[in-house]
């Protein structure tokens, strides 16, 4: 849950990209830190295996600015995505107030795409929090690819938000395309929820 | 207090503020409370030294739930005692409660022992706020 120094009139959020292994996840920080240098207040931290994928996150401070009075700070965080490393996936999304699924359009991710959904429902539910109910957006990534089949944007949105209903968007990491968007979608959610729950 | 759900009003941060500045002088370069969240709640430090204290506190909270971790895999509640020690700087995280730690900054110059006393004489005081 985000803390709100009433003092200091200062709140810090959380704000977690989930998904699956080698989806995009960290591409999406490293989007936003090349283009918002001026609101990130320090460097992007990563802890990668020897082979560059995460092994624990990558975390990006972000200054949103003022928000009812508050200066807010949003916490970006990624999980690693690899399957076997779970334990440290649960760790990351404790006290996580917004979380973007970063699903990989490739049509032979298809499955993964499902296995990280449902491990993302099942690791909400250690901390007694629904993926109903928690602000989430959709990403599909990997638009931009060409020469791989992809899953339709349609299909995607069926399997993957057909229960969910969230706002969801076709997007591409790797040229920026809605990364943006997604980010925006996400806060305004986040801060919306926060609103209602601390009574701001 | 629960899990991970909680508020601090403005009396508790006064208070929490107030005993973390009693560390000053003493050899301590930053004292930084934060939760398992990797929030930062409150820090004092002797304006010596520039920290990124966001990034600090998102990573000290993952390594300590990564060493909690270890600890219960092991069979233990966790572990007493969480210190690294550098050439320069040394850091020490002591856990307050289920949801706070206080990690601790401190040069060569501190003893450990007489570090140890300190924040334990804070970690009560802090603990007697929600008594």
């Amino acid at each position: 849950m985000a803390f709100v120094n009433t003092r200091r009139k200062e709140i810090q959020a959380k704000i977690v990209f989930y998904g699956p292994g080698r989806g995009g996840k960290t591409s999406n920080l490293e989007y936003i830190y090349k283009k918002f240098s001026s609101r990130v207040k320090a460097d992007m931290v990563s802890i990668n295996t020897h082979g560059d994928r995460t092994l624990y996150f990558d975390f990006l401070p972000f200054d949103v600015g003022k928000v009812l009075g508050y200066d807010v700070t949003v916490q970006l965080y990624t999980v690693p995505g690899q399957v076997k490393y779970d334990a440290t996936r649960r760790l990351v999304l404790r006290g996580a107030d917004g979380l973007v699924f970063v699903a990989d359009s490739m049509t032979i991710r298809r499955e993964k795409n499902f296995e990280s959904l449902k491990n993302l429902q099942k690791n909400l539910s250690v901390y007694k929090k629904s993926i109903f109910k928690i602000p989430l957006v959709l990403q599909y990534n990997k638009r931009d690819i060409k020469d791989i089949p992809l899953q339709s944007l349609k299909t995607m949105e069926k399997e993957l938000n057909g229960k969910l209903k969230v706002p969801s968007f076709a997007a591409s990491a790797v040229t920026g395309h809605n990364v943006v968007a997604t980010l925006k979608k996400i806060i305004s959610r986040t801060m919306l929820s926060l609103r209602d729950e601390l009574e701001l | 207090m629960s899990m991970i759900e909680y508020r601090l009003g403005n009396y508790e941060l006064e208070q929490i503020e107030n005993h973390l500045e009693d560390l000053k002088g003493s050899g301590i370069h930053y004292a930084i409370m934060i939760d398992l969240a990797g929030n930062v709640i409150a820090q004092i430090d002797d304006g010596e030294k520039d920290l990124d204290i966001y990034s600090f506190a998102a990573l000290a909270s993952a390594n300590y739930a990564a060493v909690e971790g270890i600890a219960h895999i092991l069979g233990e509640p966790g572990f007493s005692l969480l210190f690294h020690k550098g050439k320069q700087e040394s850091t020490n995280f002591t856990k307050l409660n289920e949801e706070f730690i206080l990690i601790t900054i401190f040069g060569s110059r501190l003893p450990l022992s007489l570090l140890r006393l300190k924040i334990e004489d804070i970690s009560k005081r802090i603990n007697s706020i929600w008594r």
